[in-house]
């Protein structure tokens, strides 16, 4: 799925959250946005898809391959999501179900899109459980129950499950240690490529953003200062903003 | 398991508890049942004659044991007006009393949790405020006015619209059912609609927590319009907290209902009770109290354990510990 964002502004209250941004995502493209925190990344994310809060105000234009999400009707965009959009939220711990099983928040999208028996829904969690390296037990428990890399995968196969066209991953990785980060971060990149969808990932870090993107977007209080090949954007940041992530980075690299 | 016995063992000592206070409070009461039955004006030998034959003359400490020896073997005692036994006093009150309990936490319960959905959802200004305003009116109306202004409106007789008769129950009890149910509407109405506004502010209000939750937008993101995510999903959240309100909505009920069946000249348990205690019908109204304060902590006993059971995140944190 292609993405083309033109003009995004996104407005709470009296804030301005988010102005004038750009953004392309070719076909099976893998883009990265990467800021410091609290520059817009998140809104940004759940702009795309209708799942800003209540009373953010959206103008500009989000086209996801043909489909203009900015001031699209709800059930169009419930129907977008889960099934050509697959959604990895910043914290999975808050965004996993607390009160039900991994398996049934994985298979979610499924039972929502589309007409399964409940063996073959069982069949698809569990392959997707092996897929994202969990254990097929852990369906049955709850996410409470889990670790920190454990829900992170647990909440990439809820993405994942209906092999959507687009994945947008906000900060998958946050939460883990640098190893698991890697981790995680490789195995995202191989199941993306894997299925041919394209990837937004999301990160205020740029030694994650190296191994998950060709290309990048930086923010800034809500408006993108610099673009470019990622390994550009690493070697030579034209914009102090970009300057500073990298050191950030580079710092967090040699500890 | 351990939940469950710690639970049980607390249960034991509130009520073991309740039942010294309750044996205590009687025998501070002013009033002697035994001047009461003998007659103002008897001579007082006549009173301590009747005082001996009711066991009133043993120690305290006496009374209380053979009380409790009684209470254990399941023999709660006799009414000493009537000689009837207060368990089957109880039970025939409670006939009225309990059917008109559930059937003011249903329309509690339907009142409140649709209302508090619809509330959630509603996005228009007027309707935001018709919600509002219902939830504040209805939640601090008084039982008896309430129950007042539905007579005034719906009762046979005096109503403006005679629907529902607004006193007593039918000699024949459920013997007519058809009867025993129009009896039991206005009434239960009165403490539905009243708990039904409280429990739909609070059903609100907890939706609306949750609705900035992160587990809400991932149930969008996995394909729910934000409706259907409050109805799935924030409803389920929710409900462990909405047990907790029900058992105390239904502990307030029982209260509540006292009032309610003395405004409708139900015989119920509320009403019962306040009879044996003007009489004092000290035998009786004690382990009648002993009943409803059983019947309370069982109320919460259970409310405890549905809410475990509810909420996964309880049960996991008492594993830990053991
Ligand atoms: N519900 C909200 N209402 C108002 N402002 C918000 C809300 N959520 C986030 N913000 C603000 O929007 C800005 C961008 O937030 P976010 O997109 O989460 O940043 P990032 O993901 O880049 O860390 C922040 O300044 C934050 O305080
Ligand atoms: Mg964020």
């Amino acid at each position: 799925m292609s993405v083309s964002i033109r003009d995004l502004g996104i407005v709470i209250g009296s804030q301005t959250l988010v102005s004038d941004v750009d953004l392309d995502i070719a076909d099976g493209e893998r883009v990265g946005l990467i800021g410091s925190s609290g520059s817009g990344k998140s809104m940004i994310s759940k702009a795309m898809l209708g799942l800003t809060p209540d009373d953010a105000v959206l103008s500009g234009s989000v086209n996801l391959s043909g489909v203009e999400a900015v001031g699209a009707d709800e059930v169009t965009l419930a129907d977008l999501r889960g099934r050509y959009v697959g959604t990895i939220l910043q914290d999975p711990f808050s965004s996993l179900n607390p009160v039900t099983t991994v398996g049934r928040q994985i298979e979610l999208p499924l039972r929502l899109h589309y007409r399964l028996s409940k063996a073959e829904r069982a069949g698809r969690v569990r392959r997707m459980l092996a897929k994202v390296g969990l254990d097929a037990g852990l369906a049955d428990r709850h996410p409470n129950e889990l670790s920190g890399g454990q829900a992170q995968r647990a909440a990439i196969a809820t993405a994942l499950i209906t092999s959507p066209r687009l994945i947008v991953a906000d900060e998958p990785t946050t939460a883990l240690d640098s190893i698991a980060q890697r981790q995680i971060v490789d195995l995202l990149v191989r199941l993306v490529d894997d299925s041919g969808a394209s990837m937004l990932f999301i990160t205020h870090d740029f030694s994650v953003l190296a191994r998950a993107t060709t290309r990048a977007y930086v923010l800034e209080h809500g408006r993108v200062v610099e673009s470019g090949a990622t390994s550009d954007l690493l070697a030579k940041p034209s914009t102090p903003q970009a300057g500073r992530l990298v050191g950030a980075a580079r710092k967090l690299a040699l500890e | 398991m351990r939940f469950l016995i710690r639970r049980l063992v607390s249960f034991a000592v509130a009520l073991l508890g309740l039942s010294v206070v309750i044996f205590a409070a009687l025998r501070i009461l002013p009033g002697d049942v035994a001047v009461v039955m003998a007659g103002l004006n008897s001579p007082p030998g006549r009173v301590a004659q009747l005082r001996a034959e009711m066991g009133l003359n043993r120690p305290l400490p006496q009374q209380y044991i053979d009380w409790m020896a009684g209470l254990l073997t399941g023999d709660y005692g006799k009414s000493m007006l009537t000689g009837q036994s207060v368990t089957s006093m109880v039970v025939e009150r409670a006939s009225i009393t309990f059917p008109l309990i559930i059937f003011g936490l249903l329309i509690a319960s339907a009142v409140g949790l649709g209302l508090g959905v619809a509330a959630s959802l509603a996005t228009g200004n007027g309707v935001r405020t018709f919600f509002r305003v219902f939830g504040i009116v209805g939640g601090s109306i008084p039982a008896l006015w309430g129950g007042l202004l539905l007579v005034l409106l719906f009762a046979r007789g005096v109503g403006l619209i005679g629907l529902f008769p607004s006193q007593g129950f039918p000699q024949e009890g459920w013997g007519s059912p058809g009867a025993a149910f129009a009896s039991l509407v206005l009434p239960a109405l009165t403490v539905g609609l009243i708990d039904g506004a409280s429990l739909m502010r609070y059903t609100r209000s907890a939706l609306a927590d949750v609705m900035h939750n992160g587990c809400m937008i991932e149930a969008m993101a996995c394909g729910y319009t934000r409706a259907q995510a409050l109805i799935h999903v924030g409803l389920r959240v929710i409900v462990p907290q909405l047990v907790s309100v029900a058992g105390l909505m239904f502990a307030n009920m029982v209260t509540g209902v006292m009032v309610i069946e003395n405004l409708f000249a139900l015989p119920g348990v509320g009403s019962g009770l306040i009879a044996d205690l003007g009489d004092r019908d000290l035998i009786a109204v004690q382990s009648e109290l002993f009943m409803l304060a059983a019947f309370f902590l069982l109320v919460g006993l259970f409310v405890d354990v549905l809410h475990r059971v509810l909420d996964p995140r309880l049960r996991r944190s008492s594993e830990g510990r053991m």
